[in-house]
């Protein structure tokens, strides 16, 4: 169904882009806008024991975004199972449905 | 009734044969001596080396875990089709998505086998050092093996259309990337980008699992609470998107000429 040729080229597309997002723009991205960040922002107020608060970790059940990352593609996956159960289900009754 | 018992048989099978690969022993040995050389780290503070033994360990369960998952899903099934063991049970009347999830399933129960003697190494060496076992870790390791369930996915989806070694390749590098997948919204969503790449940043980033959720090193390393409602919602995430990857593999391979 598949030639070699479709694998190959569908490889070689899934890898460039994975690597161009990941591996070589997202190191430069970073360092560029914390360095803007930092420039654009206001003294920072120590925490009452002294503390920087930019130092605290924030584990990611307490950032609201990821959470609803999950609910959106839960929801999706979920859409897509039913998408799938529902047209298994027509062709089967399909291919049982006697011809005249 | 008789679904589950065809996949049941399949899991049964997968599962044995999957215990007495070469590559799993591997590894297997290869995670336990993680484990183990752990607690050589007598340099330390006695409070900092029980968390450095705690965080070291349970990298070495679940790249062990992930790795195991990955390796024999991704061979599994194109092994049944080029020694063509493949066509005596599909000439049964077992479907193909029952052989799918059946494989699926056998080879979760492997890498279940694997994490459970990892968990008594890493229980058995938490005993040693601090005197008394972490509750916690009981509430981690299943989200461990949600994550090696889905990566395991993720390789069977890959492996019902290509070969082993690119099913393989394709799986770790998605492995990598669905690591760090949060930190990339911001740099998907740049405002400087074209209206093209964006759209197809955020076509990847919602396909691409997140696996950063099932990582609770922190809570288990430094004592952290996580909410109950977060737990339960990363659970049903997991899940749902095994399943659905499980989905779109039958699906592919059911219209797949073999």
């Amino acid at each position: 169904m598949y030639s070699a040729r479709h694998v190959k080229a569908m490889t070689i597309l899934a890898i460039s882009v994975l690597i161009s997002m990941s591996g070589v723009s997202m190191p430069t991205f970073t360092t560029l806008s914390t360095s803007r960040a930092e420039a654009s922002s206001p003294p920072v107020q120590l925490d009452p024991d002294g503390d920087d608060p930019r130092e605290d970790t924030t584990y990611h059940w307490q950032l609201p975004g990821f959470a609803s990352d999950e609910h959106r593609q839960t929801a999706g996956a979920f859409a897509i199972i039913v998408f799938l159960a529902a047209s298994g289900a027509a062709r089967r009754a399909v291919m049982r449905r006697k011809l005249p | 009734m008789n679904t589950l018992r065809h996949i049941s048989v399949i899991a049964h099978i997968t599962m044995i044969e999957g215990a007495r690969k070469q590559i799993f022993h591997v590894l297997m040995l290869f995670a336990l001596f993680l484990i183990a050389v752990s607690t050589m780290l007598a340099v330390f503070d006695h409070n900092v080396q029980i968390k450095i033994v705690t965080d070291l360990c349970s990298v070495a369960i679940m790249l062990s875990s992930g790795i195991i998952a990955i390796t024999l899903n991704s061979s599994g099934t194109t092994q049944e089709v080029e020694s063509k063991t493949i066509y005596p049970v599909l000439a049964k009347p077992v479907s193909r998505w029952q052989f799918v999830v059946g494989k699926y399933l056998g080879t979760l129960g492997t890498v279940t086998i694997g994490m459970l003697i990892m968990m008594a190494a890493f229980a058995a060496i938490l005993q040693c050092t601090q005197g008394s076992i972490n509750a916690k870790i009981f509430l981690v390791m299943p989200y461990l093996l949600l994550e090696a369930a889905i990566l395991g996915a993720v390789s069977q989806f890959f492996s019902t259309f290509s070969s082993p070694p690119l099913a393989w390749f394709m799986t770790i590098v998605i492995f990598l990337i669905a690591n760090f997948k949060f930190g990339l919204s911001s740099y998907l969503n740049a405002p400087t980008h074209d209206v093209v790449s964006r759209f197809a940043g955020l076509v990847l980033y919602q396909a691409l699992p997140n696996l950063e959720c099932f990582d609770f090193k922190d809570s288990l390393v430094h004592g952290l609470t996580v909410p109950t409602g977060y737990l339960i919602s990363t659970a049903v995430y997991g899940i749902v998107y095994t399943c659905c990857v499980l989905s779109i593999s039958s699906a592919i391979f059911a219209r797949k000429e073999l």
